[in-house]
């Protein structure tokens, strides 16, 4: 029994002109331990997704589908229930630790808050825990760190800070939405180790959100490729980074710069996604596409299904295996 | 043809700035640095290291405190910008963040032309070069009537390359110019770049701190830490087989989307605070070869085959140390 299951879950968000799709009959499952893996650009539905799972979305945004967590249902959830399971069992960590720490409050008062009201301790036991929780996390100093704020540290170290916050109420589940975007290269190494040592040490399941396919490739075991609030392709992460099936995945890795290239510029898809609320029916890649043929828009596009849970989204399928032998031949 | 020309040249350039506090904070260290004609060279280094502040003096927006600055053997710096000379139109600089770097109350059109207009260019000219100049970066004329607010990010990088442009320079430092960006923006506009220096025969300094980036685009890449220069060498070689440490650990930590697993190496600790720099070599703490005279030698840019770095493991220490 996986620890999440979505199903068919679809966000709408209301616009000016009505209801607008943001996440589109998404499925997928986490299990304990395991680190799933969001990718797509800005505005594929990534973020909108990490919301609905803590129950932070729009007030009037509309939710359908199923989302079990640990056998609980979440939507539909009152927002008294949410706060049972926002922060104490699915916990957050999000992109900028310059704007998520409060610049005025002790790192202290931020992270023992929570813990009393979660987990019922006193204040002075989320304070010997918060100490514990920094140490964990590679905090140098962590009783000074307690009654520092957050300027007086930088950024690998903030975000070690809002990790360690996050984890405080021992979650089951951490969303963590480009935690390391902001970051230089060795400070988000060093981020990166440290979420996979607590996925090992705690059986702590994350989900990683980012458009870095080189950060997803080394810190996640399943991926789900987003495209205009639709699932493109899902799979292993190592069978979707080496064998991508859908033209989406295979042109987002074209587009990384290529180390062995003589070539000065740099790959791009073409084009800009559908705006919101306007994706067309079918594939809604289709008009990027190099590959695009008629039967790519107008209907419903079946899912492929692989061995090895992978799976893809793709009327014309150019990488099935015959062709790649026969473009290798 | 003229690639060995130098056109921009940093000779032991240092930049101090004066806190609140009255202490001060040296920034960038005695650096030197050559931009060869035609070139692009890649400025890469953690934050607080340096790189746009000596971006800034290499223009000569900021005052430097030691060394010298020439642009086409025109002093840039030591200067003071009341007798700055007209050569130096020539030398243009582009910020990272085009949300704070156009001006938000005025139209486009008019921020283009400024530049024109005070150098004796007819309004209508030089509307006539700015409309031009948006359709090259791949915008509408109708953009010169138009508001910041109404562009992306992306979209206002390129009026901000625009704007650059309009005294055709010879020279652009590009300070994180794609860091603000959408991921799918940033390799547009990257290549925007790439294309208008080498349509135009211009030269530039693209300072960043995405090393992938600049590892495609530039020709030669320079290694800053903690307002020293470590490293500088061709592209290639610098990745294929870094001299300095700290190169070596900035490669490294590199995630790579191979699909394998493999996770990228954490460099420990963190950039040490600039106003009390470490003795020695500035890397020493956090150096994962450093020895003994590490801490008491501070190393010089060296040439060591062929390849310029600093670091005392390079140099065979007996002849530093006599």
């Amino acid at each position: 029994m996986s620890l999440l299951e979505v199903r068919d879950l679809s966000v709408q968000l209301q616009t000016k002109t009505g209801f607008a799709t943001a996440v589109d009959r998404l499925s997928f499952t986490v299990s304990e331990g395991e680190i799933l893996g969001i990718a797509g650009e800005s505005g594929s539905g990534k973020t909108m997704t990490a919301l609905t799972l803590l129950g932070l979305l729009p007030q009037h945004a509309k939710v359908s589908g199923s989302v079990k967590f640990n056998c609980q249902e979440l939507v539909g959830l009152s927002s008294k229930e949410w706060q049972k399971v926002r922060g104490a069992q699915i916990a957050m960590v999000f992109q900028d630790p310059m704007t998520s720490l409060h610049p005025m409050l002790s790192v202290k008062v931020q992270m023992t808050e929570h813990m009393v009201t979660h987990l019922g301790i006193s204040q002075q036991q989320a304070l010997v825990d918060a100490e514990e929780l920094l140490a964990d996390v590679r905090i140098p100093d962590p009783k000074k760190a307690l009654n520092s704020y957050a300027g007086q540290f930088s950024g690998g170290m903030r975000q070690r800070i809002c990790i360690a916050m996050a984890l405080a109420c021992k979650p089951k589940l951490l969303l963590a939405d480009e935690p390391s975007t902001a970051l230089d290269v060795t400070v988000q190494a060093g981020i990166l180790t440290l979420l996979d040592r607590l996925r090992q040490e705690h059986q702590l399941s994350i989900i990683f959100i980012t458009h870095d396919l080189g950060v997803l490739s080394s810190i996640t075991n399943k991926l789900l490729v987003l495209y205009a609030g639709r699932e493109t392709e899902s799979g292993a992460t190592s069978t979707i980074l080496q064998r991508p099936r859908h033209p989406y995945t295979q042109g987002l890795l074209d587009s990384l710069p290529q180390p062995d290239s003589t070539e000065k510029l740099l790959k791009s898809i073409a084009g800009f996604p559908p705006e919101l609320g306007k994706q067309p029916v079918g594939c809604a890649f289709a008009e990027r596409c190099k590959f695009a043929e008629t039967k790519c828009s107008g209907s419903e596009i079946n899912p492929t299904f692989l061995g090895d849970q992978h799976k893809f989204i793709c009327a014309v399928d150019p990488f099935a295996e015959s062709a790649l032998r026969g473009v290798k031949s | 043809m003229r690639q060995e020309e130098t056109i921009l040249q940093l000779s032991d350039v240092s930049v101090t700035y004066k806190r609140t506090d009255r202490t001060k904070l040296t920034a960038v260290s005695g650096v030197d640095l050559t931009l060869k004609r035609g070139e692009i060279l890649g400025l890469v280094g953690e934050s607080g290291c340096g790189k746009s502040t000596l971006g800034k003096a290499a223009v000569g927006i900021l005052p430097t405190s030691g060394g010298e600055i020439t642009f086409n053997g025109t002093p840039v710096a030591p200067l003071t910008r009341s007798v700055r000379s007209r050569e130096l139109l020539k030398l243009q600089l582009i910020f990272q963040d085009p949300y704070s770097s156009l001006n938000p109350r005025r139209k486009i059109g008019d921020q283009l032309i400024d530049g024109l207009l005070n150098y004796g260019v007819d309004a209508e000219e030089a509307r006539e070069s700015s409309a031009k100049l948006l359709e090259r970066v791949g915008l509408s004329r109708s953009t010169l009537t138009k508001f910041t607010h109404q562009f992306s990010g992306g979209q206002r990088q390129r009026i901000a390359i625009a704007r650059a442009l309009t005294l055709q320079p010879e020279v652009i430092i590009a300070d994180e110019p794609i860091s603000a960006l959408d991921a799918s923006a940033q390799a547009q506009v990257a290549n925007l770049l790439v294309e208008l220096v080498q349509e135009l025969g211009m030269s530039m300094i693209f300072i960043s701190h995405d090393l992938s980036v600049v590892r495609q685009i530039s020709d030669r890449t320079a290694v800053m830490y903690l307002g020293k220069m470590v490293e500088v060498a061709d592209t290639r070689e610098i990745w294929e087989d870094p001299k300095h440490p700290y190169t070596k650990a900035l490669i490294q930590a590199i995630p790579r989307p191979d699909g394998k697993g493999s996770m990228p190496l954490e460099l420990p600790g963190d950039v040490p605070d600039p106003r009390v720099p470490p003795s020695g070599c500035r890397f020493h703490p956090r150096c994962p070869v450093a020895i003994a005279e590490c801490s008491t030698l501070e190393p010089k840019m060296t040439l060591t085959e062929a390849r310029w770095s600093s670091c005392l493991l390079n140099n065979e220490l007996r002849k530093v140390g006599s």
